[in-house]
């Protein structure tokens, strides 16, 4: 080979032998994944944040056990099994709002706060004094309240914590109280809290959605994750997450799995507890799709009971994302994780 | 019409989608083979490369550039699978001889078995280069466009990616002047 050109024609006649069509098989399987696979917001914001058109947003409500026209404020009620009277998580078609229904607090006039800090502090004293009014006046209407809970082996979550008929005079909530200053990320609220019940006071986190409505902000869709008070996460709860991302990082799917406890759940976004992946085959098999992402934490964790906030950016080639996850840490393993990101 | 059909999927349009995928198949599939040398690899790629495009699809801003970014979620897969995969080493390709062969055919078998072990030593990424700009013709601007790194890195990788096929290729056909038929048993 004495030249360049003798060089480019033998290597791109090298390059030209080689299979020309793509199997169907391979494409049939694409596909059916593809039926399969919801697509994604940019920047990973779930699509069930968006506001969806009328008839959808009243389809999806008789199925998904999530009221259409909802109040964040109404779904500040007990936690399942925490201090209300049956000690079990309400069913989730027993709580559903008939869409046609509108509860009698979406009256109430809204009072948008002027900063981030303005609703989170408005929306805590609301909370704190058990004022009904005030705290719809902070909410906005369509948001969804996912709740998680953790007792025993697992934590349960349920979208179905929402009562129109909630009232602060009758509820054993008997207080909700902030343990520190929230996370922050865009329109993204991470707040440490502890909801104390006649029994007992639990720790953990409301994560929540700012909606900009009329120049002024309130509290949209938002998850409650909290557990019972005797569980906390350990001292080595960020290195186990450091040990998850870096494993991530090297795309290492064992590696991952490792850090998680057997039945772990990942939650994919909160307000739509559909997306979450239960059995480590699910884990295993999400992780291989989706780990084209490179995780990298972009501020210092926060602890409150047994669930760690960690504000974090994710990047690839082709964007990035900024968002709060959330962890649930269970004997020094991930039990549960939601990862949230900003629209 | 392909704008139409990305426009489409984008909105959720998942026979839209079916066409796209169907229209680019066989071309993602030569790309991935020539970066992985391996068809079950390739293949495997390829269909990670279309379920991320559709699941990513929304954030494609200009649907112009449909085929360059799949592109890039193409080779992003390959390295994946570059990464997880074990297999290369039990794939080595074994070449028919049948009698003597003339000097040009001798080079071409030999060029070609020293391309595959060249190449196989390459990292994805040079790979990626190489196939880039030798087998789809694009320029180097247009490889550093379609992969998403800055020019100046394409050309690095390219320049080492051919400095070890060359001297693959040279230090093999060193030896061709007495050919060993055991060398191809």
């Amino acid at each position: 080979m004495s030249t360049d050109l003798d060089f480019r024609r033998i290597t791109e006649d090298w390059l030209v032998e080689g299979p020309a069509e793509l199997s169907e098989r391979v494409l049939d399987d694409a596909l059916r994944e593809v039926s399969r696979t919801r697509q994604r917001h940019p920047f990973g914001v779930p699509t069930g944040v968006r506001p969806m058109p009328l008839q959808l947003r009243l389809g999806a409500a008789a199925v998904i056990a999530v009221v259409a026209v909802g109040l964040f404020a109404l779904n500040f009620g007990p936690a399942p099994g925490v201090g209300g009277p049956t000690g079990s998580p309400p069913s989730p078609t027993a709580t559903v709002v008939p869409p046609t229904s509108t509860p009698a607090a979406s009256a109430v006039a809204k009072t948008p706060a002027a900063t981030v800090a303005g609703l989170v502090d408005g929306l805590y004293a609301a909370l704190h004094a058990r004022d009904t009014s005030a705290l719809h006046a902070l909410c906005a209407d369509g948001g969804r309240h996912v709740v998680y809970y953790t007792d025993g082996v697992i934590g349960r979550q349920t979208t179905s914590f929402v009562n129109a008929a909630f009232d602060f005079a009758t509820d054993p909530l008997r207080d909700v109280t902030r343990r520190g200053e929230p996370i922050v990320v865009g329109d993204l609220v991470a707040v440490p809290v502890t909801y104390t019940y006649p029994e007992e006071a639990d720790s953990g986190f409301d994560i929540f959605y700012v909606t900009r409505v009329n120049g002024g902000l309130l509290v949209g869709s938002a998850a409650t994750l909290f557990g019972k008070p005797d569980l906390v996460a350990g001292a080595g709860a960020m290195k186990t997450i450091a040990t998850e991302i870096a494993a991530w990082n090297k795309d290492d799917t064992a590696g991952v799995l490792a850090t998680m406890t057997r039945n772990a759940q990942f939650w994919e976004g909160f307000v739509d507890p559909s997306r979450s992946v239960h059995t480590m085959a699910d884990m295993a098999r999400f992780i291989e799709t989706s780990n084209y992402w490179d995780v990298a934490n972009v501020g210092p964790g926060m602890t409150s009971g047994t669930f760690v906030a960690v504000p974090q950016r994710l990047s690839s080639s082709d964007g990035g994302a900024d968002g709060i996850s959330i962890y649930e840490i269970r004997g020094a393993k991930i039990a549960m994780q939601v990862w949230a990101s900003t629209p | 019409v392909q704008a139409t059909l990305v426009e489409r999927a984008r909105a959720g349009d998942e026979e839209a989608f079916a066409s796209l995928a169907r229209g680019a198949g066989d071309r993602l599939l030569a790309i991935a083979y020539r970066i992985l040398r391996d068809l079950g690899l390739a293949e495997d790629a390829v269909q990670q490369a279309l379920v991320l495009a559709w699941r990513e699809l929304p954030s494609l801003r200009d649907v112009d550039r449909f085929d360059a970014w799949l592109h890039r979620l193409l080779v992003h897969a390959c390295y994946r699978e570059a990464r997880r995969s074990r297999r290369w080493a039990a794939n080595v390709r074994v070449l028919p001889v049948n009698g003597p062969a003339a000097r040009d055919q001798l080079v071409s078998v030999i060029a070609r078995d020293q391309l595959e072990r060249g190449f196989r030593r390459l990292p994805p990424d040079q790979r990626a280069v190489f196939v880039f700009h030798h087998y789809l013709g694009l320029t180097l601007p247009e490889v550093a466009d379609q992969l998403g790194v800055p020019l100046g890195t394409v050309k690095s990788r390219l320049h080492y990616a051919t400095n070890t096929l060359r001297a693959a290729l040279e230090a093999d056909l060193r030896t061709t002047t007495e050919p060993s038929r055991e060398r191809f048993a």
